[in-house]
């Protein structure tokens, strides 16, 4: 069952401009170690007691072992402008966007940034199948179609500016959500 | 079948011996097919004939080898009629399984349990616990097998914090959850973020008393992004999108109760394009499972289409992947129920510059497709397909045009061939703003669990309404009030237990992955056991 099928699956249609090539600089892929005990505040956390692993069950299929990438650290972010800042930096008749150069081989890393291009006119909740979306705005593939939603900044502490009701929900670009 | 030449010697030496025994022979004429290269004459007696199966024994009619086949038929339609090649015995094998032991069988898929010549009454082949003559419990199944889950019971929110799933992650949001009845634990996949998007299993203890170790489900270094999961028994079964391969695809693969894989990753799509959402079910065949698995597709473009796959119970591809949905209706975010006699297939699609929902039913094998038929709802959003009671519920949040959330999460109830039984209507009150939901079906009634705006921030309701989409009830909030919490997704664990996975975040805090359950509270309808 998944309800908030849009939740996961808001991916970035458009993102201004370039289409370099990932890095294929290798990252780690960590995972979240056991917390201590001893945590505190309105969520419990799940890994104050861990509780040990099921056994396995008699005639379960036995687990297999995947080959497992390399550890690879990841590339440092190209970083033209910022898209979330008043003034971005760039050009007149230009704007900044966020974007994502995708891996060309499973072991291989996202290359994230931002970079000026040109902007386009369409705004919350406009659809982007045909044209650009405006400054401040970013096309994203939604439930419901591909979409523009205002750019959020998911880092701690970054300013809330999505509307009441609507949420700063993640996009696959590292750093920034869309307004949803 | 023509006897060697050393059998006729043989034939030949016996025949003369008989011959002798008997009174006055005055003359022996020996029968000229026992020349190889005369007549053929391949047999006097029975025992002159050599099967090679013993399904297929053979007799003697008029010197010629003739195969009598023993009919194995025990004049019951639910048995697998057989004959031992070995033995020429009949075997008489049960056409459905009874896999849970309870010394009930499934029924044959499309039939209800009990149903004339379903072949098996159990409603629950899960569960040992769920049968005709069981007796009715809190524990999340329908035991006495009258159609209605833990019946009227109360459902009680958990006054202990949730578990943070994802902790330690930058973010963390929900794929998918599910119970293992033979793991007894809870498996939750999310997508949490750390350093780059990661496709996680959890395994949950009931009554968030832990959670075991973050496994990933895709090992790969790309973002990948959890989907749903499926299954009640040893074996849980994943779909999800990532984009290894530079484009967004299915993948698939099962796991244990621990999380471990039991086989490489399935690449579901190779075609061009966003493969996206994928929507995924187990279906029970007579003596095993299998799973069908659909998702929205760009392959053709933009405005592509929704596609399916069937997987057997292993895991495998059974054909290719199948045009769910005609061109040009530029449909998303898929559902798929699994119904009593068919598959429902919920999407979302374009109409008038807008957004809609329509429907279309298939077999169980994507197959006998119905026409697309719409299914009235104003912008809707999030929208799901629910199997309950034989009939379809169908549940959305209305957008509106400032792209906000409507006030209300909407439903509707369809039969299994997509008629309209109860036309849209509210199935929350009134609030600021309303979106995200989760269904458990109940039988004769249903559990949803929504989030809804409260006092500047998001909360979990839950609430429990008829097949007929009338609530029976007040509204209970399932999460506290010093968090944010939205997009639940709800599957019943153990002791009438439902789990919750949800986002949800503290004060200023970054979302998280979260687990939270309510407990079935006995009511006074039914006399169960604590």
């Amino acid at each position: 069952m998944r309800a908030g099928l849009a939740l996961a699956g808001m991916m970035l249609i458009w993102a201004c401009g370039g289409d370099a090539e990932a890095d294929a600089t290798r990252r780690s892929n960590p995972l979240p170690s056991p917390v201590p005990p001893g945590s505190d505040g309105p969520l419990n956390d799940a890994g104050t007691s861990p509780p040990p692993r099921p056994e396995p069950e008699p005639g379960e299929p036995p687990p297999y072992s995947p080959p497992s990438c390399p550890p690879t650290s990841a590339p440092p972010p190209s970083v033209e402008c910022d898209p979330l800042a008043e003034d971005s930096g760039c050009p007149s008749g230009q704007s900044c966007f966020p974007f994502v150069d995708y891996p060309t081989s499973p072991c291989e890393v996202e290359l994230y940034g931002a970079r000026c291009g040109p902007s386009g006119f369409g705004v919350q909740g406009d659809s982007c199948a045909d044209s650009l979306c405006a400054a401040d705005h970013i096309c994203v593939s939604t439930g419901r179609g591909t979409l523009c939603a205002r750019l959020c900044g998911l880092s701690a502490g970054a300013p809330d500016v999505c509307d009441p009701g609507l949420l700063c929900l993640p996009i696959d670009i590292e750093g920034f959500g869309g307004c949803l | 079948m023509p006897v060697s030449s050393r059998r006729q010697r043989t034939l030949a030496a016996s025949l003369l011996l008989g011959c002798g025994s008997r009174a006055e022979p005055t003359q022996i004429v020996l029968p000229p097919a026992l020349d190889a290269g005369g007549p053929r004459i391949q047999c006097l007696v029975d025992e002159d004939c050599e099967p090679v199966d013993a399904c297929l024994p053979q007799q003697c009619v008029e010197q010629r080898c003739v195969e009598r086949p023993i009919e194995c038929d025990d004049d019951d339609p639910c048995t697998v009629d057989a004959c031992n090649p070995a033995t020429g015995s009949c075997r008489f094998e049960p056409l459905t399984a009874d896999d849970d032991g309870d010394g009930y069988r499934r029924p044959l898929p499309g039939l209800s349990p009990g149903a004339p010549g379903a072949c098996g009454s159990d409603c629950n082949d899960a569960s040992p616990l769920a049968h005709p003559d069981g007796v009715e419990r809190c524990d999340g199944v329908d035991n006495d097998c009258d159609g209605s889950v833990d019946n009227g019971a109360l459902f009680t929110p958990s006054a202990t914090p949730a578990l943070v799933l994802s902790e330690g992650a930058e973010q963390g949001s929900p794929g998918g959850l599910t119970f293992s009845d033979r793991g007894g634990s809870y498996g939750a996949v999310f997508t949490q973020r750390l350093g780059s998007s990661q496709n996680t299993f959890r395994s949950v203890q009931p009554q968030k008393a832990g959670a075991g170790p973050a496994v990933p489900v895709s090992e790969v270094n790309s973002d990948t992004f959890a989907g749903p999961i499926v299954g009640r028994g040893a074996v849980f079964a994943t779909a999800w999108e990532d984009r290894r391969d530079r484009d967004y695809e299915i993948y698939f693969n099962r796991l244990n109760a621990r999380g471990d894989k039991l086989g490489p990753d399935l690449r579901v799509t190779r075609a061009a394009g966003f493969s996206l959402r994928p929507t995924l079910i187990e279906l029970p065949t007579a003596t095993s499972r299998e799973y069908r698995l659909a998702w929205e597709d760009e392959r053709e473009g933009d405005a592509g289409r929704i596609y399916g796959q069937s997987l057997d119970g292993a895991g495998a591809p059974i054909g290719d992947n199948v045009e769910l949905t005609p061109s040009g209706l530029d449909p998303s975010s898929p559902s798929l129920a699994l119904g009593t006699t068919r598959l429902g297939l919920l999407f979302n699609v374009a109409a008038d510059g807008a957004r809609a929902l329509a429907f279309r039913s298939f077999d169980f094998d994507f197959g006998a497709g119905s026409d697309v038929l719409p299914v009235p709802a104003d912008s809707p959003d999030a929208a799901t397909l629910t199997a309950n009671a034989g009939r379809f519920i169908v549940a959305w949040h209305v957008v509106l045009s400032d792209s906000r959330p409507g006030t209300q999460i909407w439903g509707s109830a369809l039969a299994e061939d997509g008629t309209e039984l109860i036309a849209p209507r509210p199935l929350t009150q009134s609030a600021p703003f309303a979106r995200y939901h989760s269904l458990v079906p109940l039988g004769d009634r249903f559990m949803l669990f929504w989030s809804e705006w409260r006092n500047g921030r998001y909360a979990i309701f839950a609430n429990e309404l008829t097949p007929d989409l009338e609530p029976l009830g007040a509204a209970r909030r399932i999460t506290g009030p010093g968090e944010e919490a939205y997009a639940p997704l709800a599957a019943f664990g153990p002791q009438g237990e439902i789990g919750v996975l949800f986002t949800g975040r503290s004060g200023s805090g970054q979302p998280q992955a979260l687990f939270t359950s309510i407990s079935c509270d006995p009511g006074a309808d039914i006399s169960l056991p604590r």
